[in-house]
């Protein structure tokens, strides 16, 4: 089961809140750029409180705010088809108003929502019992973590086309994990595609956030040619990432990644080059390495102590 | 007029429909399948034409009738929809170009089976086609005027052949060394996502291995100017061998993939293909070719997808936007 309540935009920023059993609250902020293929999102995990079956929620998200809404039904609930072989209950998909408390403000006020009622919707998936063959693998249980967790390692492009140049650079500092990944896929035009996550614990809420790009303006990304020496890469992605970074490997053996190259995160600025972070680059030729740079290993270098980290915004 | 009938036309429309039931069938289930053609009939003669080249032209029973025109390393084929059910008449309208208004007398004839693992009957009938028929390619580097031509009408029952579950291979992949592609397509405005386009022209270079073609031998050059648009497609293609230093690999034996290409009239000028700092490539330079009775088209810039392969992989661009061709 299922549920969601639809916020509407502020500040430019879809609001949303979903709902999954048995208990899982994820409050996720999101604006896209159709023009770069870009989306920015934020999301901020918790436990709900109450039953979604009886149509009941209160969630508590920390420092950002919290939501106490009743569901109310509005109009006749839609059946969805069942499998001709199953038998169970038909899935009930119910639309219709949350009222009650809702009050949410994104760190430095970047989104704001304070309403007593929201459109939303729910779901009620029934047990069905159905002949199979052999036994369906049902899909791991995904911890809140995982679902707040942001997924950077390539788009659907790369994965299909193969990449030929790629940087990655991570740093763990301070309970954050910011990830950065620039790349080329194979026979697309100058632009790169680049994307950075960031994970942290506010308190108890896990929060999750990422920023794709999937068509980063030309020179985003510029490398040194397969088997030039030193390896080099320049990264300058434009909006929301500002400044530029510098990957220079200073022997075969050892690289530095530096720059002020930093990404505005839905409520969150941060740095993406420095001492703090890992990197690696991988640059080939598809006549040489046919399967690209996903299936190189990488040559994760650098990642000093510091204290330097993030600032809210 | 037998001697004719190495090429036969119902072997070759047999062999399009054995390829396609090779690509429609799993392979294992190929050997020992069978698979039933026809009926059909083509009617088809050759000539000499102006300035040694050489003109055939054929009506077949899917009511398409082609002029092939071809000498000098070059093949020029036009074709329109007549959409006859072809009898003793052979009749077409290439506009502008000419016309045919044919028919077929039958001198001999003779019924035999078809062959080639097939069963089924065919008749060749050898003879002349007399009427009149006129074709001039563009600025008449060919012409053809007909009265009378010594020609053939080959007509097969339904015949039922068997796969073999062997393809015949046309240039074995493990000949070639090196295959580089350039393509600058226009589609139609309104064009569906599966259309062809309405105007491709395509730049190829094929290198072989050392064992498959001697060292001035060793590249071949293709240039293929296809128009879809209107009643007459045209297909154009030209074809030269060239010598090993025709291509080169400036960027081996990190960079592969970069190409320099000079090949032999009726090419002429040189282009390059360089791989960018932002992981793309660029295909420049003033390559051009002359097809017959054109004014040279250039074969490279940025309009032109490029591909160049070899036995590891492939590298690519893509057009960055649709252009004339011309």
């Amino acid at each position: 089961m299922q549920g969601a309540i639809k916020l509407g935009k502020h500040r430019g920023y879809r609001v949303t809140v979903a709902f999954r059993e048995p208990d899982v609250a994820i409050l996720t902020v999101s604006r896209s750029d159709a023009a770069r293929l870009g989306e920015e999102e934020t999301k901020y995990g918790a436990h709900f409180r109450g039953s979604l079956a009886g149509g009941r929620v209160r969630a508590d998200f920390g420092a950002i705010g919290s939501i106490d809404v009743r569901f109310h039904r509005q109009g006749p609930a839609e059946k969805a088809e069942l499998l001709k072989e199953c038998d169970g209950k038909l899935p009930l998909f119910e639309t219709g108003r949350w009222v009650g408390k809702v009050s949410l403000r994104g760190e430095g006020g970047y989104f704001a929502v304070s309403t007593g009622s929201a459109a939303g919707e729910v779901d009620r998936v029934f047990r069905l019992s159905c002949p199979v063959k052999h036994p369906v693998p049902l899909p791991a249980h995904e911890s809140l973590r995982e679902q707040v967790e942001p997924e950077t390692g390539g788009s659907l492009i790369s994965a299909i086309l193969g990449t030929v140049s790629s940087l990655e650079a991570v740093s763990t500092e301070g309970g954050r994990v910011v990830a950065l990944r620039a790349a080329h896929a194979s026979g697309r035009g100058p632009g790169a595609e680049v994307e950075a996550g960031a994970f942290e614990y506010q308190g108890r809420m896990p929060v999750g956030r990422t920023v794709q790009i999937l068509n980063a303006p030309a020179g985003s990304l510029v490398t040194s040619m397969p088997g030039e020496r030193p390896a080099t890469a320049t990264l300058k992605p434009g909006a929301p990432f500002s400044g530029e970074a510098e990957y220079l490997a200073t022997s075969p053996a050892a690289h530095r990644w530096t720059g002020t190259l930093t990404v505005r995160f839905p409520g969150l600025t941060v740095p993406l080059a420095g001492p703090s972070f890992s990197s690696t680059l991988c640059v080939v030729s598809t006549l040489v390495k046919p399967e690209g740079c996903e299936y190189q290993p990488p040559d994760w270098q650098g990642a000093e102590e510091s204290t330097g980290g993030a600032e809210a915004r | 007029m037998r001697a004719r009938r190495a090429g036969s036309h119902f072997a070759a429309a047999a062999l399009a429909a054995v390829l396609a039931v090779a690509l429609l069938a799993p392979t294992s289930a190929l050997a020992g399948e069978t698979f039933s053609f026809g009926p059909g009939a083509v009617t088809f003669a050759r000539l000499q034409a102006t300035h040694g080249y050489r003109v055939n032209f054929s009506e077949t029973e899917g009511g398409y009738f082609f002029v092939r025109v071809k000498g000098y390393g070059s093949t020029t084929d036009f074709a329109t929809k007549t959409g006859r059910t072809p009898g003793a008449r052979v009749r077409a309208n290439f506009g502008r170009r000419g016309r045919f208004d044919l028919r077929f007398v039958a001198t001999e004839s003779e019924r035999e089976p078809v062959g080639s693992g097939c069963e089924g009957n065919e008749k060749y009938e050898s003879g002349y086609l007399v009427g009149r028929a006129r074709f001039r390619t563009e600025r008449g580097f060919a012409q053809v005027r007909v009265h009378r031509v010594p020609a053939a009408r080959e007509s097969w029952s339904r015949a039922t052949c068997e796969f073999s579950g062997e393809l015949p291979e046309a240039g074995h992949p493990k000949e070639k060394r090196t295959t580089f592609e350039a393509v600058a397509a226009t589609y139609a405005k309104d064009a569906g996502l599966f259309d062809p386009p309405e105007r491709s022209l395509t730049f190829r270079a094929t290198q072989y291995f050392r064992h498959v073609k001697p060292a001035d031998r060793r590249v071949d050059y293709l240039a293929e100017l296809q128009e879809n648009a209107g009643r007459v497609t045209v297909h154009r293609k030209l074809l030269v061998a060239a010598p090993e230093r025709s291509l080169l690999f400036p960027g081996t034996p990190n960079l592969p993939e970069e190409v320099a290409v000079k090949p032999p009239a009726p090419f002429t000028g040189s282009a390059e293909l360089v791989r960018t700092p932002e992981s793309t490539f660029t295909w420049t330079g003033d390559l051009a070719v002359t097809f017959p009775g054109l004014n040279p088209v250039r074969l490279a810039g940025p309009r032109f997808s490029a591909r160049i392969c070899n036995h590891k992989g492939c590298a690519s661009r893509g057009a960055e936007s649709d252009a004339s061709g011309s």
